[in-house]
């Protein structure tokens, strides 16, 4: 055998059970998806057809593209949000602590918490925000409110608060790998051209590390957008999100193409997101020289 | 012209207790080339970096042109420097990197243009104002590094082994490069390196650092001719360490008891007592082979047989092992007229002759 013959085959026998993976469990059910959104309800099932029936409804019912929007807009918030409280939590773990056992014990206590379960976390704000709640109880006790309110729970507030706290971890990590890979001579040289420490910043740190906060918020934007159980724990009515629209369709709506179609907007939603930050990623992608 | 940098008893503890800068008080002339030698952790860097203000001192003052600016941070001093690794932001073309502090100040665009045009001539590189960083060569980036630092026109240029990074070749040609940039801008240049060639072609002075303390100061030819130390004698260029004792000092020179033999050596201002331990430092170059029966009658004379020789084409070293025990070396040139056969084969008797002016004494420090 040829060596060029034997080096492609051992190729294969590497490369072939994770394709077959991919492919079993990943594009043949995308692939049924996506066959399924061309498919016509007809109660108390569906058959098979090619139109666009389900696409229109999306479009043209408010009902469903307000629920996008709205998702939307709570994933942009998360985002945003995140990466304000994240990203100068990592600056300041990189660049402000000076004692190496202090940085890992502050990162690491940023970390922790994602290995506690996602549904106990959620849950923790709804003891916090609630009626009942610490939030409440305080306020009453310093007679700042002579009765508990439920304005804080069941609200896009709630929601958006209990998300970002939940996804601060995934900006802090890459927007700490990112600032720490800035050569501090870098900066220095900023410094040294008679540049000030905030206009450094400004010029220097932030866009070198655009790269880390993008991939950050676009981590917490997809999974902000997919997410499902925050609504139901914190949400309340106008807090509903795609992904209950979604596992509405799947369940007691027993409408299999709209579920379908709603997925493959999402999935269009959430892979244009992350090709468009992996783009921003690599143009901001610097050999460092 | 008077002096742009005084360093007045700058030390500088790290944390966990490393004195990097022990005591260190210099002064630098106006338009000097100054180079701080030592090997790597003995100070010099720091030094540079404080003069640049990215250490502070724990005592000690620095002053820029009369002005003290121990306190200043660095975006408030006149100074710039060529970092190590050239520091050229990758997010900037070399145009931008370099136009990058006056477009801080508030510079107008069209100044900006012509002034980055200009300083970019001034090391051929107007054509590649619009590249990345990472698209140059590592002498390319070398000189925009320099650019940079000189567009704001500071009163001292900071350079921290600027030639650290090149190749063989290249490092050859910017020594020649930064010396005439150097003559061209009539700058202050403060350089640091570890490579003593570097320090001897390319300074007027040369400040050699042992420890964070300065062991020696003074122009590449002071400090080769007549090194104060064996520290600093065996950092430049090699030397032969000969350990002996005063015998007898005169007005111009003294006589020195090795072994069996009496050595003169030239004074150089240094006083000593009869029996003082005293080393001398000779330059292998600076002796010679007494072939057969000849003889010298101004010059040291030392009987030894011949070692090992070491050919170099255009000249050769002998090492002597002398009477006392002692090996010498001796740098033989070689003229076209001799050949490699007739250099001396070993165990051949030979008397190693040294004139008392290339003799360099100081006060032996092993023996204190």
């Amino acid at each position: 055998m040829r060596l060029q013959t034997r080096k492609r085959l051992a190729a294969i026998g590497v490369l072939s059970p994770p394709l077959l993976w991919a492919l079993v469990f990943l594009f043949i059910p995308y692939l049924i998806m996506f066959t399924y959104s061309f498919y016509l309800k007809k109660f108390p099932t569906f058959e098979a057809a090619f139109q666009f029936g389900n696409y229109a409804q999306l479009l043209l019912d408010p009902q469903y593209y307000q629920v996008l929007l709205r998702t939307a807009k709570i994933s942009i918030m998360v985002a945003i949000f995140s990466a304000l409280l994240g990203y100068p939590f990592a600056y300041f773990l990189v660049f402000k602590i000076r004692s190496n056992r202090m940085r890992a014990l502050l990162y690491m206590a940023v970390i922790v918490p994602l290995w506690v379960s996602y549904l106990l976390r959620a849950y923790t704000w709804k003891t916090i925000l609630g009626s009942e709640g610490i939030l409440n109880s305080f306020l009453v006790t310093t007679g700042i409110l002579d009765k508990p309110t439920d304005i804080f729970l069941y609200n896009q507030f709630s929601m958006v608060l209990t998300l970002t706290y939940i996804y601060v971890p995934f900006i802090v990590m890459p927007a700490y790998a990112s600032l720490e890979k800035i050569p501090r001579n870098l900066i220095e040289a900023s410094k040294d051209l008679g540049v000030r420490p905030l206009r450094t910043f400004w010029s220097i740190t932030l866009p070198l590390s655009t790269p880390g906060i993008a991939a950050g918020m676009t981590i917490s934007f997809c999974l902000t957008f997919g997410d499902f159980i925050a609504p139901i724990l914190v949400g309340g009515p106008d807090g509903f999100m795609i992904a209950n629209v979604i596992t509405a369709q799947f369940g007691a709506a027993l409408n299999w193409p709209l579920g379908a179609a709603l997925s493959i907007v999402m999935l269009v939603v959430v892979l244009t997101i992350i090709s468009l930050s992996d783009r921003l990623q690599r143009s901001g992608k610097l050999e460092i020289a | 012209m008077g002096s742009i940098i005084q360093l007045d008893r700058l030390r500088k503890t790290f944390p966990g207790g490393v004195v990097a800068v022990d005591d260190v008080s210099l002064d630098i002339e106006e338009g000097e080339y100054v180079t701080l030698l030592g090997p790597s952790g003995c100070g010099k860097t720091t030094v540079l970096r404080t003069v640049a203000g990215f250490e502070s001192p724990d005592a000690g003052s620095i002053y820029l042109a009369g002005q003290n600016v121990t306190e200043l941070p660095p975006y408030r001093r006149q100074v710039n420097m060529v970092f190590q690794d050239y520091a050229l932001f990758p997010h900037m073309t070399v145009s931008q990197n370099v136009g990058y502090g006056l477009r801080i100040a508030g510079m107008p665009k069209a100044e900006i243009a012509d002034k980055v045009r200009k300083a970019l001539d001034l090391v051929e590189m107007s054509d590649k104002g619009e590249r990345q960083p990472h698209e140059l060569s590592g002498g390319e980036r070398q000189r925009v590094a320099l650019t940079r630092a000189i567009i704001r026109e500071p009163q001292v240029l900071l350079l921290d082994e600027p030639l650290s990074a090149l190749d063989a070749n290249l490092r050859e040609a910017m020594r020649v490069e930064l010396r005439h940039l150097h003559q061209r801008l009539g700058l202050t240049f403060v350089m640091v390196t570890h490579d003593q060639t570097e320090a001897l072609v390319m300074s007027d002075r040369v400040v050699v650092m042992e420890a964070g303390r300065v062991a020696q100061s003074g122009t590449p030819a002071e400090l080769y001719d007549h090194p104060s130390s064996t520290y600093v004698a065996s950092f430049i260029g090699t030397s032969n360490v000969l350990r002996g004792h005063v015998a007898a000092s005169g007005a111009k020179d003294i006589t020195i008891n090795y072994g069996a033999d009496h050595l003169k050596a030239v004074r150089n201002g240094a006083a000593y007592a009869d029996g003082d331990a005293i080393c001398m430092t000779i330059r292998p170059e600076k002796a010679r082979l007494l072939a057969g029966k000849k003889s010298d009658a101004k010059a040291n004379l030392l009987k030894g047989t011949v070692g090992e020789t070491l050919f170099h084409g255009n000249s050769a070293r002998v090492t002597v092992d002398l009477a006392s025990g002692d090996t010498f070396m001796v740098d033989l040139m070689l003229p076209n007229t001799a050949a490699q056969s007739d250099l001396p084969v070993r165990g051949t008797a030979v008397t190693v002759a040294v004139d008392p002016a290339n003799v360099n004494t100081f006060a032996d420090e092993a023996a204190r």
